[in-house]
């Protein structure tokens, strides 16, 4: 039965994907090929007619204003563990679910929601282990809803979806030690744990933006009239690497895969530049470190050879190329003119297989990508990696937006 | 029903507890800004779930289960022993600015995070060379560390090296101030020096033009034309 949802859940953002509307027809037709502004109108209408799809309640519970504090609220941990707002997956039903993955196939390029859907489907895998293997890591037991659960009665339930106060807010000034909230049932896994927010209403010419994400995602996807910005975004893996329906599922495959090639791609002086002297446990820069710029190490991409400096951006465009192909475009040529100034750092063994850190910084980009310690291991652990991707000018388009 | 069958083949191969972020380590991480009249440094202490209860109990001394202000206060002091900061060669005096801690639940699920801002003074903004030295050994059979050196909001300081040990309790960084003052002396230096290449070349463009019309001007006959 899940097998069927799920299908006809791809069969439909396939179709929607290949069939193009009247309008972006008509805009193909005058434009000869897509464009920037074609990718917003697809977008926003695909946004408005998912909130059609919702009623009061649930489009309440999704909205908020563009500058609510909502738009710094995500993170890495699951649900439960630090909530999420917005509707959640599992509550909405198929024709609902339809219109939300139309939304994040019109904002994200088709391989960018490949990967949002494989890490969905790794949290899915993880929440079996946790059943399978009781206690959480975290000192309770997985409570997430049956897998591929959509509620019966087709309509979203508005009560549980979202809309719970954050508990990971600022901690300063009060009494600490206090017993948990009622509304906290410990870590919650798989892909009904993932929300939609929207912040600022669906526009053509007025910044808006989408939130989405769960535990290790968080898809933040900003609007400003035809430009469309991706940072801060993180996707992240657990397990890195799955087996689904006999085929063996990479969400951050490339990424790790085109660092090895690049790392082994370099002579050994520019090795001894790129490869830190030291251990690096997790990103620097994760959730809630924005508007900070660190001191950028490693080696220049001036110091890199042409091929290099490709291979370099090629592996850039692995979180770049999750944003819609007109935007990730405009972003790669930002990218390539701030080159020269771009450095790269590693940390790690060199050999493809082990597990290393890395870290591409340059004037409009910042992207690690950070293994995590295995418990009980001194060694990374090649099956639970976390990544970030910001642009210290550009994070949730402020350099747009205070235009 | 297939694949579901198949994640679960997966999942037989993953470790017990996989969701594991990592609970068995206190991750301390270190943030320093550089400003011309001091050293700001963020420290944030985040111990995983396994140790949440090891780490709350040093910070509840009289274990009633919460964390009275008091308690902050003497955790806090008792992290500033642990961390140094030289600047030049002395020791600076680092000062506890701000602090905030997390409630139980959320150190219990690995999610706490105590914030501990501090600051010391230091005349970084004095033209030339410096050298600041941080170092945390805090918990160190615990610990994981992270020490970064933020970008310089001042575009007169200019981070010329940075150096770390491999576990990142210290962050050693050399630096370079460049003051308004110097960058005119800098700046007026090269017009002079401009003002003086010119002078040089002028006087040598007119010796050797001099020197042709010696050599072409038969009128001249031989007498100095100057």
């Amino acid at each position: 039965m899940k097998v069927t949802t799920a299908a006809l859940h791809l069969c439909v953002l396939l179709a929607a994907c290949s069939r193009p509307t009247a309008q972006q027809q008509q805009n193909a037709a005058t434009a000869g090929t897509t464009t920037a502004a074609d990718a917003t109108a697809r977008t926003v209408a695909a946004a408005e007619a998912f909130l059609a799809t919702l009623d009061d309640g649930g489009r309440t519970k999704i909205s908020f204003d563009f500058n609510n504090q909502q738009k710094s609220k995500w993170s890495n941990f699951p649900v439960g563990v630090y909530p999420r707002n917005g509707v959640r997956w599992g509550d909405l039903n198929a024709t609902q679910r339809d219109a939300a993955l139309r939304v994040l196939s019109t904002a994200l390029s088709k391989r960018g929601l490949q990967k949002v859907q494989q890490i969905m489907e790794g949290d899915e895998v993880l929440k079996a282990a946790e059943a399978l293997h009781g206690s959480g890591p975290m000192g309770s037991a997985s409570a997430g809803t049956p897998m591929g659960g959509t509620p019966a009665g087709g309509t979203m339930n508005a009560t549980r979806a979202g809309g719970r106060p954050m508990s990971g807010a600022p901690m300063g000034g009060r009494r600490a030690g206090a017993g948990p909230p009622t509304d906290m049932a410990g870590p919650k896994f798989g892909r009904d744990e993932y929300y939609l927010a929207f912040l600022g209403a669906p526009s053509l010419t007025q910044p808006w933006m989408i939130q989405f994400g769960g535990h290790h995602l968080a898809i933040n996807v900003t609007m400003v009239g035809r430009t469309s910005v991706l940072t801060p975004s993180l996707p992240a893996a657990q397990p890195a690497i799955y087996k689904l329906d006999g085929q063996t599922v990479r969400p951050l495959g490339s990424e790790n895969d085109k660092s090895f090639a690049l790392i082994n791609a370099l002579d050994a002086t520019q090795q001894t530049k790129a490869i830190l002297a030291y251990q690096v446990s997790d990103l620097v820069l994760g959730p809630g470190e924005d508007g900070k710029t660190i001191q950028p190490e490693g080696i220049k991409a001036s110091d890199l050879t042409a091929a290099q400096q490709r291979m370099l951006l090629d592996l850039a465009h692995e979180w770049v190329g999750i944003l819609n192909d007109e935007a990730a475009a405009a972003k790669m040529a930002e990218l390539e003119a701030g080159l020269p100034e771009t450095w790269f750092a590693w940390s790690g063994p060199t050999t493809n297989g082990s597990s290393a850190y890395f870290r591409i910084q340059g004037p409009t980009l910042l992207i690690e990508y950070a293994p995590q310690r295995a418990r009980g291991s001194t060694g990374l652990d090649l099956d639970h990696i976390h990544t970030i991707y910001r642009d210290p000018t550009n994070d949730y388009g402020a350099r747009l937006v205070h235009r | 029903m297939k694949r579901l069958a198949a994640g679960l083949l997966c999942v037989c191969a993953l470790p017990a507890t996989a969701a594991a972020h990592v609970v068995d380590e206190y991750l301390q991480v270190a943030q320093i800004a550089l400003e011309s009249d001091g050293v700001r440094v963020e420290l944030r202490l985040i111990p995983g779930a396994q140790l949440a209860d090891r780490i709350f109990a040093l910070i509840d001394l009289d274990d009633d289960g919460l964390l009275s202000p008091a308690e902050q206060q003497a955790y806090a002091r008792r992290v500033l022993q642990d961390v140094t900061l030289d600047v030049d060669g002395r020791r600076a005096n680092l000062a506890l600015a701000d602090l905030a801690f997390p409630v139980r639940r959320e150190m219990n699920e690995g999610v706490g995070v105590i914030r501990l801002k501090l600051a010391a003074q230091a005349a970084l903004g004095m033209a030339g060379d410096h050298r600041v030295e941080f170092r945390n050994d805090h918990l160190p059979e615990l610990g994981a560390y992270l020490a970064n050196m933020l970008v310089p909001a001042s575009d007169k300081i200019e981070v010329l090296r940075q150096q770390r040990d491999p576990r990142q309790h210290g962050l050693r960084v050399d630096l370079h101030t460049r003051t308004a003052a110097s960058r005119w002396f800098w700046g007026a230096g090269l017009g002079l020096f401009g003002l003086c290449l010119s002078l040089v070349v002028g006087r040598v463009r007119l010796s050797a033009r001099t020197r042709n019309r010696q050599v072409i001007d038969p009128g001249c006959h031989g007498f100095d034309i100057r």
